[in-house]
């Protein structure tokens, strides 16, 4: 007598997988790997206004590339791409100096390192809509602490209309709290890669005559670089994703530059007008923005890809 | 209290790769089987089977008095003490001795004298508090022990138990599995990859190769008859000299020779038959390091039917000693002498042969070609 | 004296005066939130030091609001948080152990597809989560705010990467010690994975707790659901120069998250270290 039993434990295993990746696999095909498709077909069609908000997609008219090519004409659009570009310029540099810095500060033997090591990743953590809000606050006109510390300085530019109001200044001023609140996480990438690197390589360099900043330069910096890479692509993809520190603390404006014949706010990243655009119930249009967005990313996703590649 | 039994049992994995095949095996009740052989042999595979942690691809499989193919490892009345103990981390040495039994819903007394019961027979009870982390690889293994015989099961089966041990240890646990088998009574099956302690522990030893099966004999049967130069050469330590020979014969004596020299064999001796059907070719012979014989230092006169050989280095281990030598024929060879003997590397010896303890080697197929 | 030791300390003052300056540089916006929070009505901007009384009078007064009852939007947070971030990290141990420990078709396949999708910006599921959740009735539910999230392919390899590191053996020895596959799962593998799954949990209710956008998209602004963040915004929108008031609500929504941080920190870092050293 022969029994073949090859297949019963495949079989169970295989049952017992999906068993238990059926939650998590029904979240993400409904709600992560559909609505790519979905997004892209939507962004195929014009969607009628509606305002019974359970049956908003009840009117969908196909309308093939129009939401594309309008898009490629719609100077809000490349301006908000301009915009969004100069946000990353401002934010990104800044973070990973700020997070270098402060981790090669940390990396001493010091009392209350932890202390400090806490106290600049907290805020890294706290909602970016309320960090928006108080930094509203701060750099408001008159009464804005940081209006008033410029003004006892002698610039006195920010008095009236506080650094938020004047298109010059605007985004920096979002920027720099988005740098102060994201240098804390940069730092602790830093100070993990740095506390990784073998302290013989240091001895080494010591026997060798490096002097502090020697070994900074031809050790750390060298030896950190995959962090940047990972926090230049992460800044990248933050500042593509931009929106609650916009509607936290300008709501795009202000409104002032003029591009490509248009009035232009000055602060309106890609992320806010893709949101402008989901609240004006433009859901075809929007749709359309965020491809584009999407391709964007991949685009940089995949030179990011290319510059890992040759670094191994 | 049971037999396994094997028959026919193969386990082929994807893409055709053999794990073991053509397995039969009868594993008389109360028995202690070790399956040993070098890695990759399909020993793991085969308890693994048995355990039912593997899928049998085809053959028959009885525990007990049941056909055990299809049955799931936990309604198989089995238990396995693994390599690396495999003992969960995060539990009390006590809560891994009663896992087992709580998952069965045991009464909660009946798990607690279990427990001490087998904590008291492995003297582990002072540690029933403690964490694995906090244990000792010895204490650990005692554990891992102890798990296995709460359940009171048919068969126990041992994969390298172990290998992660010390080599003072390994001796010493040895000895307390074998003391733990004896007092208990339960088939067990016990992988290895070390042939000392498949010759110390096994009442019967299952050599086996490439997925295959290569002899099934009691120890020191195994260790005088091997089936084959693979199993010759495996077992035993130091391991068995091998030689490629010429066989010719003048009417009186074989001459086994190799390039360097060699010795005669009288025809007419019992148990070396074959030979003459082999006059002009090669085979390979065997010989056991404590088979080869220092004629001076044994106080042997016959001095014409010696090889000669170099001495390369010795090994003196107090109660014995490994000499390693070169014959002219540049074969290397061991041989395994009293302490007392000691020699100087470059000391020329004349060796002779125990021709009893001779095994001829069949050039193509390695089986063994003694008629004895 | 030992020029070396002195030099040794004039070096380890100045880096500590320079850490704490930047110290309060970073933390400043937080402690002017807590000091406007406490100042009398109508003194919010000004830069005095009138202070309210009794002290917390601001603090009770938006989490007793009628039209903005901050108690509701806390709560409401905090269910959120909590409930997302329980169904995460039990969805993810689950799929992760079934990538870590089992063999099963199309594994590869899904795997791709969920290392594809940790690519895609956040920003662009808005307009067709909004679609699918408008379609199933999801608007001003719990529901509509937690489920689209909860499938956090992040926490996902993480936990696949811890996993993978459990031994083989440990399962099978209770498999034969008579387990179930949801009993390995439940006494084995999630206790071995607790620190990471404690982790995932926490990053995913911060995640939850501060997530502003996608809470405003799937409430309207007479929602009962409204969380912190949103109940905020909205506030603002009517009392934009109340700051002593909104500075009491902001406090709401930091101060928890600042005592979970400073108590939990091991595990923000450990998950959040994770993504960079390992890819």
């Amino acid at each position: 007598m022969k029994i073949s039993s090859r297949n019963t434990k495949n079989i169970r295993n295989n049952v017992a997988a999906y068993l238990f990746l059926f939650p998590f696999l029904a979240v993400f095909f409904t709600f992560l790997a559909y609505p790519v498709i979905y997004s892209l077909i939507l962004s195929l069609h014009k969607v009628s206004w509606s305002t019974n908000l359970y049956n908003v997609f009840s009117d969908m008219k196909f309308v093939g590339l129009d939401n594309y090519i309008a898009l490629l004409q719609d100077s809000h659009f490349w301006w908000s791409l301009v915009v969004t570009a100069y946000y990353a310029i401002l934010t990104i540099p800044f973070t990973i100096f700020l997070g270098l810095i402060l981790a090669i500060l940390l990396n001493n033997k010091l009392p209350g390192v932890s202390l400090f090591r806490s106290a600049y990743f907290l805020p890294s953590v706290l909602d970016m809509l309320v960090v928006g809000v108080i930094w509203t606050l701060l750099y408001s006109p008159h009464f804005g602490i940081l209006p008033n510390i410029l003004n006892s300085v002698g610039y006195s530019n920010f008095m009236d209309n506080g650094i938020l109001a004047s298109p010059r200044t605007a985004l920096p001023g979002v920027a720099l709290a988005m740098v102060l609140r994201g240098a804390g996480f940069g730092m602790i990438l830093f100070l993990s890669a740095i506390q990784n690197i073998p302290v013989s390589v240091y001895e080494a360099a010591d026997i060798d005559g490096a002097n502090a900043w020697q070994k900074l330069i031809y050790i750390t910096i060298p030896l950190v670089k995959p962090i940047i890479l990972f926090l230049v692509i992460m800044g990248t993809i933050a500042s593509l994703n931009a929106f609650t520190e916009i509607y936290a603390m300008t709501q795009g404006g202000p409104y002032v530059v003029e591009f490509m014949g248009k009035i232009q706010g000055a602060t309106r990243l890609s992320g806010y007008y893709l949101f402008e655009k989901w609240e004006a119930m433009k859901f075809g249009y929007a749709a359309a923005v965020s491809y584009v967005l999407l391709l964007i990313t991949l685009v940089i996703s995949l030179i990011n890809a290319r510059l890992m590649g040759k670094r191994d | 209290m049971a037999e396994v039994i094997l028959k026919d049992i193969a386990k082929i994995y994807k893409g055709g790769v053999i794990g073991c095949k053509d397995i039969n095996l009868h594993i008389k009740d109360r028995e202690f089987c070790v399956l040993v052989g070098p890695s990759g042999c399909g020993k793991s595979t085969t308890l693994r089977v048995i355990a039912g942690l593997e899928d049998i691809t085809s053959g028959e499989l009885r525990i007990g008095d049941r056909v055990v193919n299809d049955v799931r490892p936990k309604e198989r009345d089995i238990a396995m003490v693994f390599q690396n103990y495999a003992l969960y981390p995060h539990m009390k040495v006590w809560e891994n001795l009663a896992f087992g039994l709580k998952l069965r819903k045991y009464p909660a007394d009946e798990i607690k004298k279990r427990v001490k019961e087998a904590a008291r027979v492995l003297e582990i009870e002072h540690l029933l508090d403690r964490r694995p982390k906090a244990l000792s690889g010895g204490q650990r293994q005692r554990v891992a022990l102890g798990r296995a015989i709460v359940r009171k099961p048919k068969v126990f089966l041992f994969d390298e138990p172990l290998s992660n041990l010390d080599a003072k240890l390994r001796v010493q646990m040895r000895v307390e599995i074998k003391k733990l088998h004896a007092k208990l009574q339960i088939t067990s099956i016990y992988v290895t990859h070390d042939q000392v302690e498949a010759m110390t522990m096994g009442d019967r030893i299952v050599v086996m190769k490439d997925g295959y099966i290569q002899q099934v004999e009691d120890p020191i049967k195994l260790y005088e008859k091997p089936v084959s130069k693979f199993v010759a050469g495996f077992i035993g330590s130091p391991p068995i000299n091998l030689f490629k020979v010429k066989i010719a014969s003048d009417g009186k004596f074989f001459l086994i020779s190799e390039s360097g020299g060699g010795f005669k064999l009288s025809i007419g001796r019992e148990g070396f038959g074959f030979l003459s059907s082999f006059e002009g070719k090669e085979l390979i012979m065997g010989v056991r390091p404590e088979h080869v014989i220092d004629r001076i230092y044994g106080g042997i006169k016959e001095a014409e039917n010696t090889v000669a050989a170099v001495v390369e280095a010795e090994e003196p281990m107090g109660s014995e000693n490994y000499i390693h030598l070169k014959t002219q024929g540049s074969s290397e060879l061991v041989m395994k002498t009293v302490g007392a003997n000691r020699v100087k590397a470059g000391d020329r010896l004349e060796l002779m042969f125990n021709a009893d303890k001779l095994h001829f080697f069949h050039p193509d197929t390695d089986k063994r070609l003694n008629e004895n | 004296m030992d020029v070396k030791k002195i030099r040794e300390r004039i070096k380890k003052i100045l880096l500590l005066t320079m850490l704490s300056v930047g110290a309060i540089l970073m933390l400043f916006p937080f402690f002017w939130m807590l000091f406007v929070a406490v100042k009398a009505e109508g003194h919010g901007f000004k830069l005095d030091f009138v202070m309210a009384a009794p002290l917390f009078k601001n603090f009770a007064a938006v989490w007793n609001n009628t039209a903005f009852p901050f108690s509701r939007f806390f709560m409401n947070s905090l269910f959120v948080a909590t409930s997302g971030a329980f169904m995460t990290a039990l969805f993810c141990s689950m799929g992760a152990y079934a990538f870590a420990k089992k063999n099963f078709v199309f594994k590869e396949v899904i795997f791709w597809m969920l290392l594809s999708t940790l690519m895609i910006p956040g920003m662009m599921y808005m307009v067709p989560q909004f679609a699918l959740v408008t379609q199933f009735g999801w608007i001003n539910t719990y529901k509509g705010m937690i489920i689209p999230h909860v499938a956090n392919i992040f926490g996902l390899f993480l936990l696949r990467q811890h996993m993978e590191t459990i031994p083989d053996a440990l399962i099978s020895s209770a498999e034969i010690d008579g387990a179930n596959e949801w009993q390995i799962f439940r006494h084995i593998i999630v206790p071995l994975s607790m620190p990471i799954i404690t982790t995932v949990f926490l990053l995913t209710f911060l995640f939850q707790w501060t997530n502003f956008l996608w809470q405003l998209v799937v409430n309207t602004p007479d929602s009962l659901k409204l969380t912190l963040p949103v109940g905020l915004a909205l506030f603002r929108g009517q009392y934009s120069t109340q700051w002593t008031l909104l500075m009491a609500a902001s406090a709401f929504s930091i101060i928890p998250i600042a005592v979970l941080f400073l108590a939990l920190q091991r595990f923000f870092i450990e998950g959040l270290t994770a993504g960079a050293v390992k890819e």
